[in-house]
């Protein structure tokens, strides 16, 4: 049973790659994943190629609590204990698991002049668990401890799930004699699996006096390709989706940086605008407006037809908890998110990076802020480390190390180490690794950093 | 510079490590912890009216409502009898023979005779009824009359006989039997008539009763035998199930009831003997349909109620106690008579109810013609009927005290509450009645013992509704009673095999006389919950 609970909560507990906020990439400007934060990023290789193993981001978020807050040591031992007061009231009202999954099949690019190009399959996959912190509330402390009384507010409570293939064709070009940089990045989507509660509305109500329980809500579900994971070769449909268009869609990212002075820069850029049309394989839920109070059994009812008595009352709830089914068309919006970054050159090799970023999922802002430096050792390696706030998780470290070794280039970088060394301690986990081949020197005036 | 830098990015990843390197979360130190989840859930609810409360145990209780004022009576009603009106009238089959003389037959000695002689004889044949029965008219639905003939005439007789009294399709009854001489005397015939749907008239010219009369007339064909001169015939008359659809005559001075029989007042059933209850206007009604065309007189006696516990028994006085049930005029109509004993006609009808007896016992007798015979005839027809029932009316309207109630039903919990921290049980009566409830509840072990009790004391679970000078209901009353099991009641819970129920009831103000009346708008909503405190170890 604890063996059990801990898995459960370890799941909740991880945190991390999330809709791929990338804090320490975003300080790697050079490399050339730099532009799934900022297509105007360019790396100081003209040419750069990637088949397979290009960039894998791998990430888990969560803004409720961290395994610490839930199982605490004894004050008079040393012995550990759940706590699940301390974790709910680490929550916040509406909490976040979120899993994101960037695989960067294929990559090329190739700078000619000012002009920098791009092409890249990316497989991408996110999912938000989104729950309120009445949920904690009512599993742990039920319905008569302090909710009593009280609406427990399950508003929000859904699921988002996307997952796709990306094609993307990129260009940035420099200007005003290399100060300014803009770029683009064209995505065509094929969009593999959706499930997104577009409407969840959920309270349970117990009444302080009587108990009788109130349940109000409405939920709207989409899905669509769920039946693909159902099948035995789902593993396959990465390769499938590659020339199959079922559910199309259409994304942009759009990008700038903007060298100010010899020591200060800045940067900005919108990824993932666009959508997704999803049309195949749709399941749709539409519940009904539910508002049904349960006052226990009638007795009146049950003396009148004991025998009829159950039947009556399912059919009463199937009634009332209906959901209409319909496997209409329907479009769903990427996780866009915002970057704005100034960076400060301290000397030739160090930089110091300030990055605040922006998010929405399922129509709610959630921002984030970083401060790091990098350090640039030549053209053969360059180590990163900051510090990041996200998720109302306030103590992230990120490191990140990038060594080109010739024509070969290795990564490893992370938003928060201490997610890998102390892993009950943090809300956040996020490992983006990756191998390319890099050819070509870098422009003399890029020398520098 | 470099140097600067690198140092700086070795320290700082030093620094990570060095704070995080070494922490690791021991699984294994995990303690033993539980989970308390505490849970409120509606159990059930119901709103019961003065139906539900008061007429749910017996289909006969009728809770009587005034469509007028709405006011509530509560009716106990019995079949005390029904008299079936052919026990009145019992028929004797008819078994009669006589003898027709040479001389009736015309005969005279001769030798050998070969021609025709005729005679005629007439006789009468007596059909008693049981009890004194005057029979004088009667339609039958089922009857045969057997006629049997013998002779010594060595002749052959031809008889008809013909029933002037028996119409059958409109026209006397008239039967030919031929007794046909075939060399040997004496020698006989029967012959069977069936009589279904004859009307027979007993009077004869309405001349006597209980009488038919029948005339014959022979025929002798001559053999070549001799008449002796001595011979005769002799007639044997006999019915079989004979049955009458209706029947009219005077039926006499019959006793035909003497019975006793009580009514079980349901309200006192389990409180008998206890507690005081005043009725303002109690009323025994006994109420008759009799569709026998006669006089029937019933005498009601011993009119008591009794206390079956203690044997108490308190007589009712001054009531009438004989009654003339009103008969119908016309064969196939009923009349009702309506008898009413109530606190006008009687010395104590409302004294009797106070002590609370479970029942209300009484005699009756009935006799039918109780001032002999009348200018109509009495009638009857096979599906007449005398039903005999009985209506206690008590008018919920008065005051009661003192009543109580205590049983004792074992008790299995067969459920393992180990990992529940207490349980609590709400219980919400908003009463429109103007009665208080109080309850106790006594857990006891395998030899009655008092493990635990529900609270110190009986405690008011049902608050009385309020009433104004009139006894009406003006304010509802509203009463939470919280039953806790905490945690050393549910350790005890596996021993408990019993449990003692106690309540007690009175109206609002009952020991101080206070009147109330209910009425059919009156209800009781109960609502019952629950509470859960969970202590789920793992």
């Amino acid at each position: 049973m604890k063996k059990i609970v801990i898995i459960l909560l370890g799941l909740f507990m991880l945190e991390g790659l999330l809709a791929q906020r990338n804090f320490t990439l975003h300080q790697h400007q050079h490399m050339a994943q730099a532009i799934h934060v900022n297509p105007a990023f360019r790396p100081n290789a003209r040419f750069y190629a990637n088949v397979g193993l290009g960039m894998h981001s791998f990430g888990i978020n969560h803004s409720g609590f961290t395994l610490n807050q839930f199982l605490v040591q004894r004050d008079f031992d040393d012995s550990l204990e759940f706590r699940p007061a301390d974790a709910i009231a680490a929550m916040g009202r509406i909490n976040h698991v979120n899993l994101d999954f960037n695989n960067e099949l294929i990559g090329f690019g190739l700078r000619i002049g000012k002009t920098y190009f791009s092409l890249t399959a990316t497989n991408r996959f996110q999912f938000s668990f989104i729950y309120p912190r009445d949920l904690f509330r009512f599993v742990f402390e039920g319905n008569g401890g302090s909710l009593l009384g009280q609406r427990a507010d399950l508003d929000g409570l859904g699921v988002k799930m996307n997952a796709y293939m990306e094609y993307a064709l990129g260009m940035n070009r420099t200007f005003l004699d290399d100060k300014l940089t803009v770029g683009a990045r064209f995505k065509l989507l094929s969009g593999i699996a959706n499930i997104h509660t577009a409407r969840s509305e959920l309270g349970i109500y117990t009444d302080s006096t009587t108990f009788d329980i109130t349940i109000d809500g409405v939920m709207h579900a989409y899905s669509s390709g769920l039946s693909n994971y159902e099948n035995s070769d789902y593993r396959n449909l990465g390769f499938t989706y590659l020339t199959r268009f079922p559910n199309m869609g259409f994304g942009l990212d759009l990008g700038a940086t903007y060298q100010l002075s010899d020591m200060l820069d800045f940067s900005a850029s919108v990824i993932d605008l666009g959508f997704i049309r999803w049309k195949t394989d749709n399941k749709n839920y539409i519940s009904n407006n539910v508002n049904y109070t349960f006052e226990g059994v009638d007795i009146n009812q049950f003396l009148a037809d004991s025998t009829g008595f159950v039947e009556n009352f399912t059919d009463t709830l199937r009634g009332i908890f209906n959901a209409s089914e319909n496997d209409d068309a329907y479009r769903t919006s990427l996780n866009t998110r915002f970057y704005f970054g100034a960076r400060f050159k301290v000397a030739d090799m160090l930089h110091l990076n300030a990055l605040w970023f922006n998010e929405f999922i399922l129509g709610r802002y959630r921002p984030g802020f970083s401060l790091g430096g990098t350090i640039k050792l030549k053209e053969v390696l360059s180590v990163s480390a900051n510090y990041s706030m996200y998720g109302r998780a306030y103590g992230n470290i990120g490191l990140g190390v990038n060594m080109r070794l010739g024509p070969v280039q290795f990564f490893a970088m992370t938003d928060n180490i201490i997610g890998v060394l102390d892993f009950s301690g943090s809300k956040n986990w996020h490992v983006n690794l990756g191998m390319s081949a890099c050819f070509g020197k870098p422009d003399k005036k890029k020398k520098a950093e | 510079m470099k140097k600067r830098a690198v140092n700086s990015a070795g320290i700082l990843l030093f620094v990570v490590f060095l704070l995080f390197g070494c922490v690791k979360q021991n699984f294994d130190k995990i303690a033993s912890t539980a989970w308390n989840p505490n849970l409120a859930v509606p159990l059930a609810y119901g709103t019961f009216d003065v139906y539900d409360i008061f007429a749910n145990e017996n289909p006969d209780d009728l809770v009587v409502i005034d469509p007028t004022t709405g006011a509530v009576a509560l009716v106990y009603r019995s079949d005390l009898t029904v008299l079936d009106g052919e026990q009145l009238v019992g028929l004797q089959q008819i078994n009669q023979g006589f003898s027709v003389s040479s001389s009736d037959l015309n005969l005279s000695p001769s030798g050998a005779f070969n021609g025709t002689i005729t005679g005629t004889s007439q006789e009468t044949i007596s059909v008693n009824g049981t009890s004194g029965v005057e029979l004088h008219n009667m339609l039958t639905k089922s009857g045969q009359l057997v006629i049997t003939l013998s002779t010594n005439l060595a002749h052959t007789v031809n008889v008809v006989l013909t029933f002037p009294g028996i119409i059958v399709g409109g026209n006397p009854l008239q039967q030919t039997v031929l007794l046909k001489y075939q060399g040997t005397v004496p020698h006989s015939t029967t012959a069977t008539v069936n009589i279904t749907g004859a009307i027979m008239d007993f009077t004869v010219g309405n001349t006597t009763v209980n009488t038919l009369q029948v005339n014959m007339q022979t025929t002798l064909t001559g053999s070549g035998q001799a008449i002796a001169g001595n011979e005769n015939l002799n007639v044997s008359l006999s019915s079989n199930n004979v049955a009458f659809s209706n029947v009219y005559g005077y039926f006499g001075q019959q006793s035909v009831l003497n019975l006793s029989d009580s009514i079980l007042m349901q309200i006192f059933a389990n409180s008998e003997g206890q507690g005081y209850f005043e009725f303002t206007n109690p009323s025994l009604r006994l109420l008759t349909e009799n569709s026998i065309g006669l006089p029937i007189r019933i005498v009601l006696s011993n009119l008591r109620t009794i206390i079956v516990s203690s044997g108490q028994e308190f007589q009712l006085t001054g009531y009438p106690a004989v009654h003339d049930l009103n008969f119908p005029a016309i064969l196939g109509n009923f009349m009702e008579t309506l008898i009413v004993l109530n606190t006008s006609n009687t010395n104590n009808l409302s004294t009797v109810i106070t002590p609370v007896p479970k029942f209300l016992a009484f005699a009756l007798s009935a006799f039918t013609n109780p001032d002999g015979p009348t200018a109509t005839l009495n009638f009857l027809s096979d599906t007449s009927k005398l039903r005999i029932k009985s209506e206690l009316e008590l008018p919920l309207e008065g005051f009661a005290y003192g009543f109580g109630v205590r049983d004792t039903v074992p008790f299995n919990l067969g459920q393992d509450v180990s990992q529940i921290d207490y349980i609590m049980f709400r219980l919400i009566m908003d009463n429109g009645f103007p009665v208080q409830l109080g309850a106790q509840l006594r857990f006891m072990d395998e030899n009655y013992n008092v493990l635990f009790s529900a609270f110190d004391q009986i405690t008011e679970v049902v608050a009385a509704a309020s009433v104004n000078s009139l006894g009406v209901v003006n304010q509802r009353g509203y009463k939470i009673t919280d039953l806790v099991l905490d945690d050393w009641k549910l350790d005890l819970m596996p021993q408990v095999a019993y449990i003692e129920i106690e309540g007690n009831t009175q109206t609002k103000d009952g020991p101080l006389g206070v009147i109330v009346k209910f009425f059919d708008w009156y209800n009781l909503k109960m609502k019952l919950s629950m509470q859960i405190q969970a202590k789920i170890k793992f």
